[in-house]
Parts: structure tokens; sequence; C-alpha cells
């Protein structure tokens, strides 16, 4: 996830990505693909990884990119070198980071011409508050409108040009999610979903506590919408509830809940150590977390709180912190067994398309995520979306860039590791 | 959303400003000169205050007679774990005894400075806290100041700190595993050696590779010929391969 807590793209935030958001709302631009690049601690391999991202971008034909990032300092060497890859091969790119005082650019080059900074604080530097300096709809908003600006002085765009090839759009891939609307969670003996009320088994958390020799132990709470005036600890993560019917991720049918998050969060046995790259997000909750943002929960939202208590130095391991988002898997896994054959209840039915617009600018989104490994990683395709349980870690595989569509995007290709 | 305006916040485009030139010519052989070693990287002594990982302009005095396994490190965003196997991958105080002892160098300053440039605001660094850890190095009548950052704003505080010790008349150099950042911040010289951030001076517990980073950087000092040059050096370190 990302450096600071204020700017980290959590699980939800890739699962409900604004810049894909804003990309397919218009219907004059082809969205061609999402690279996920990510960043790496040495600087040759820094350099590799953006060079193999313009080489993909070339080879998806695009025309131009949006370059997003959830980190600055050592992550601006990717993010500069990642634009400056595209230019040299004639894709401009626009693009999103936090900049304000803390995060100025530490590096550059005669590509980076245009970057929308993403700072929502006043003091320009990172807060302890998730959500807080976030990447929402409306830097989105402005990073396509910038593009299409950047594609029509390249003669690559002509935004009077009359929507005469909507019949020659072409539909590559098709999603479907069902929403299932939650409007109460509690504890129970078993683990069910009836009329709208999530029952979650209680003590299915004592097993795992076993099974991982790095956690101590794993509180699972549940806390009602706007119960928030409490103490928690540092933020691993925020995550959707939601599983795989039919297909792989990005295609088939996926079951949702809505009305509830997972929030994970954990804190070190005997050192008190709080989880953390540059800053922890311990405190009362609500002073920590700014709602409503496409990767924190809704004000209206129930959050599944899974509180993990990590061996002494296990909060400071790659592997701990691992485990923790595998026993928080394993937790919601048990949600999912039911949702999967879930039928009998009112849902909300969503189509998402890729789609191939033949004349149209060739757009891609470039997600430079975390893979520094210790502290600072994510991890690809688990196995249900936005999920962690059979994904592939960002750092053991090099970072190399992956090439994925706009639905595995919307089907949760991403986890966020801390 | 409130909307708020700051003055002098930057937004949309930003324009990079590579900072002037400074540059002190080395007058003396390397055997006759007094050096010190700073660094960004996070290191201080265990019975110290940490440093506030979230951002901290602050600086630790270390006494280069410190065994260096009563130091440690408190930074945040990059893995630690290597300066937690051996301080030297960081901060080579060892090596620079060493280096003594074998008539390299001439001496070494009695006591260096540290701080964590993690984030670091640029502004304090570069008007208070730089301008301090020059002073205190030439007081002791320091020829050379090495100095190392762990991640990238580190690299960005550490030469902002290295550029006020040149401009206070010593010859520095930046050992930098993100060789840009030290380049565009306007390093007076920079070597490079392949490594992870977090190993600027090499491979923990690799002694030959420490030494030779060192003794590398120390002959760029002499040799560099003009301002912001790198030395790209041949040694290269993973780990977890």
């Amino acid at each position: 996830m990302g450096l600071g807590p204020s700017i980290k793209m959590t699980s939800l935030h890739h699962y409900r990505c604004p810049v894909t958001a804003e990309i397919v709302k218009n219907d004059d631009l082809e969205y061609a693909g999402i690279i996920v690049d990510g960043v790496s601690e040495v600087c040759d391999d820094k350099i590799y990884t953006a060079k193999r991202v313009g080489d993909i971008a070339q080879v998806l034909r695009a025309d131009g990119a949006i370059v997003a990032i959830d980190g600055w300092g050592n992550h601006h060497v990717d993010f500069v070198n990642v634009i400056e890859q595209l230019g040299i091969r004639g894709i401009p790119s626009v693009g999103l980071s936090y900049i304000g005082q803390q995060g100025r650019l530490v590096c550059t080059n005669n590509y980076v011409d245009c970057v929308v900074d993403f700072n929502k604080n006043i003091s320009g530097y990172e807060s302890c508050v998730v959500g807080d300096n976030n990447l929402t709809e409306y830097d989105a908003m402005k990073a396509v409108a910038l593009l299409k600006n950047k594609l029509r002085k390249a003669e690559k765009y002509d935004s009077d040009q009359k929507d005469d090839s909507a019949g020659n759009a072409q539909t590559l891939r098709r999603l479907t999610r069902k929403t299932f609307h939650i409007k109460e969670v509690r504890f129970g003996d078993e683990t069910k979903i009836e009329a709208g009320v999530l029952t979650i088994r209680k003590g299915l958390e004592k097993s795992l506590i076993m099974q991982e020799a790095r956690i101590k132990d794993i509180q699972v709470k549940i806390l009602e919408p706007g119960e928030n005036d409490m103490f928690v600890n540092s933020n691993l993560d925020y995550s959707p509830i939601a599983c795989k019917v039919r297909g792989e991720l990005g295609e088939g049918v996926t079951h949702l809940l809505s009305g509830v998050t997972v929030m994970i969060t954990g804190v070190e046995d005997k050192s008190g150590f709080q989880p953390s790259n540059i800053g922890s997000s311990e405190g009362v909750l609500k002073n920590q977390v700014v709602l409503d943002r496409a990767g924190t929960p809704a004000s209206s939202d129930y959050i599944l709180h899974i509180d993990v208590l990590f061996e002494e130095g296990e909060g400071r391991t790659a592997e701990g912190i691992m485990a923790a988002h595998r026993a928080a898997d394993w937790i919601v896994q048990d949600i999912r067994k039911v949702l999967k054959d879930f039928q009998n209840m009112a849902y909300t039915r969503e189509e998402f398309t890729d789609v191939a617009r033949p004349g149209k600018p060739r757009i891609i989104q470039v997600k430079i995520v975390s893979g520094l490994g210790n502290m600072y990683d994510s991890s690809m395709f688990p196995y249900e979306p936005a999920g962690f349980l059979g994904s592939h870690n960002m750092m053991d595989s090099k970072n190399i860039p992956y090439v994925i569509t706009p639905n595995q995007g919307r089907d949760g290709a991403i986890h966020s590791l801390l | 959303m409130k909307l708020t305006v700051k003055e002098g916040m930057q937004s949309e485009i930003f324009v990079p400003v590579t900072p002037k030139p400074v540059f002190t010519e080395l007058k003396k052989p390397l055997s006759e000169c007094k050096v010190a070693f700073i660094t960004a990287g996070g290191i201080h002594k265990k019975d110290q205050t940490p440093f506030n990982t979230s951002g901290d302009f602050g600086y630790r005095t270390i006494p280069f007679d410190t065994p260096s396994d009563q130091l440690m490190v408190t930074h945040g965003g990059f893995d630690n774990s290597d300066i937690n196997k051996d301080v030297n991958a960081m901060f080579p105080i060892d090596r620079l005894h060493e280096l003594v002892d074998e008539g390299f160098i001439g001496s070494l300053a009695n006591e260096t400075y540290t701080f964590m440039g993690g984030g670091g605001n640029v502004e304090k660094f570069k008007g208070e806290t730089g301008p301090e850890i020059a002073r205190k190095l030439k007081e002791q009548g320091v020829d050379i100041v090495l100095c190392t950052g762990g991640c990238g704003t580190c690299h960005r505080s550490a030469t902002i700190v290295t550029r006020c010790c040149e401009e206070a008349g010593m010859s520095c150099v930046v050992i930098a595993a993100l060789p840009p950042i030290a380049r565009q911040q306007g390093a007076p010289r920079i070597t490079a050696p392949h490594v992870p951030i977090g190993s600027n001076a090499g491979e923990p517990n690799n002694i030959p590779m420490q030494i030779a980073i060192l003794k590398e950087s120390l002959e760029w000092v002499r040799d560099c010929p003009s301002f912001n040059q790198t030395k790209i050096l041949p040694y290269e370190y993973r780990h977890n391969v």
C-alpha cells in the first residue's frame, strides 16, 4: 500500500479505483488496459521496470496514459522514469501523485510536464489519517481532462468529432456484479445471511491463531455505523467482502456485500510497535480515517474489524504482515462460502464491460504500486476479489509489470499489503 | 469538498529547479585529510531518542569511538533488515577506523551527526539542520564529508546537508543508492554502487565491498573534475536473492 497513511491506496481503493471509474465514463476514449508496475528498491530495477512499462504500453498501442502512484521519495524515481519511457515512445501522459510539500519530486526529466497533485491537506505534509490525502474522483476527472488536452495537442483526439463509431464499439469482456445490501451485522452460532442480516460465527478466528506462528492473537469485532469513538491500532487495510460465483477475476459473476467493509489493524505484542512505513495510524478511529473515500468505508457501513496482535518483531517483517492478511482473508472466506450460493435476497445488478472503440484514442492507466517488500508491498490476482489468499506478491515477482484488463481491476485483482 | 489555498503550494505542473553549483576542491592528499561520515539513514545510538519516522529534522551526535554494536536504525520507508544485521551497510564506522589504521585517510573527526531524512522538511534541513551540522564539522577541522541516505526523500535531505558542508568549505560526496535524486538535488559529487536502498555503503558484513566503496568514494572526492558528477561503482548486491 502507500508510503504514509494519508495517501495509501487500500485494496478497497484499487477495487473502486476512481481513475478507472472516470475513464470508462468517456465513450470517446478506449480504455485499453491497466499496467501494474511495482516499486523496486534497487535503482537499476526501477529503470528496468519503467522501460518494460514503456514497451507494454507501446505493444498495447496506447495513445495516452494516466500514471497514478501512492508513494513519493524513492517511488518518484519509478514515477518519473515511467513517464519518461512513455514519452520516449511518443505516448503523452498525465501523472497523479501526492506532491504537497513533503512529496515534492526528488528527481525529474523533460517528459514530466503535467502532474495532478492530490494533496488535500493545508500543511502539505502527510498525516496519519487514512484516506486524508487519497486520490479522489475529482483528481481523476482533472487527469482525464488534462490527458484529453494533451491528446488534442498531439492530434490524437478530436473533441468535435461526431460520435459516429458508436456502432463499431465491440464488447471484449463482460463482468456481472450482484450487490446485496447488508443492513445489520451481528455474531451468532453460524455464519449466514438472512433478510439483509449478516451473522458471523463467533470465535471463527480461534483456529487461525493456532495456524499462524507469527500471530499471537486475533480479535474480530463488529463496529456499527458511527461507532468510531474508540482506540484502534495502526491500519493494515480496508477491503470489500466479495466472491466469485462464476469465472475468473474480471469476467463472469461476482457477488458483493454493501453496507459492510473489512478493516484490518495490528500491533506488536510487548513492544507495542504499530506497523507502518512513514508514520502509523493508530488512535481514536474517528480521528484516524476519512470515511467515504474510494478506499475507506462509507459512513453508513458496518465495519468488520479484524485486529491482529503480532508476536514481538513480527509487525516489522513482510511474513508477519502477510500472515495478518492471510488470517483476515480466511475470516472473510467464511462469509464468502455463504455468499457464493446466495440467491434469496434482492440485489443490485451491474454490468461492467471492457469495450474496444475503433478509431478512438486508446488510453491506459499505469498504477505504480508498492513492491519494496518489508512493510510495503502489493500482491496480484488473489483467488477472490480483493482478497489475499492465492495472490502473488510484487516483490517476489521482481516488480515486473502486469497488464490487467479494466474489469480485472474492478474485480479486485490488486491487493494492498500495509 | 472544502478547498483551501496555501501560498507556495505547487499544483498540476511541477517545475524542477536544480540548485546552484557548490564545489570545494580538495587540496590535500587523502592520507592527510580529516574525514567525517554523516548519514540521513536514521542511525542513532541505542540510548538516544529514536527519530520520528513520519518526518524529523533533528540530528543526533555520534562520537566516532562509539562501538558499532551500540548503534541502531529508526527509519521508515525501506527495509531496515540489512542495517539491523550490520550498521556498516549504511554507516560504515568500523571501516572508517580501518582506513585510518591503514593510513588511507589521515584521521576521523571526534564526533559526527546523523539524522533521519525520510519525508524531511526541506526548508528546515536547508536553513537550520544543514548549516548547523556543517558548522560543527568545520569547527573540528574536517576536510572531507561522506554521506549516505536511505529512502528517496532521505537522499534529498542527505544531499541538502551535504551541500551545506560543501558550502562551508569541505569536500563532500553522496554515496547514493538512488543517484538520480542526488544528481537532481545538486550533490557536489556522487558515487553510485548497485545496491538496494538501505545498503548504500555495501552489503552487510561484506567487509571488502564496504572498504572498496569507501575508498572509491574518497578517491572521487579527490578526482571528481566538477560539480555534480557521478561515478558508477562496480559493486553489486541485492537482498533476498
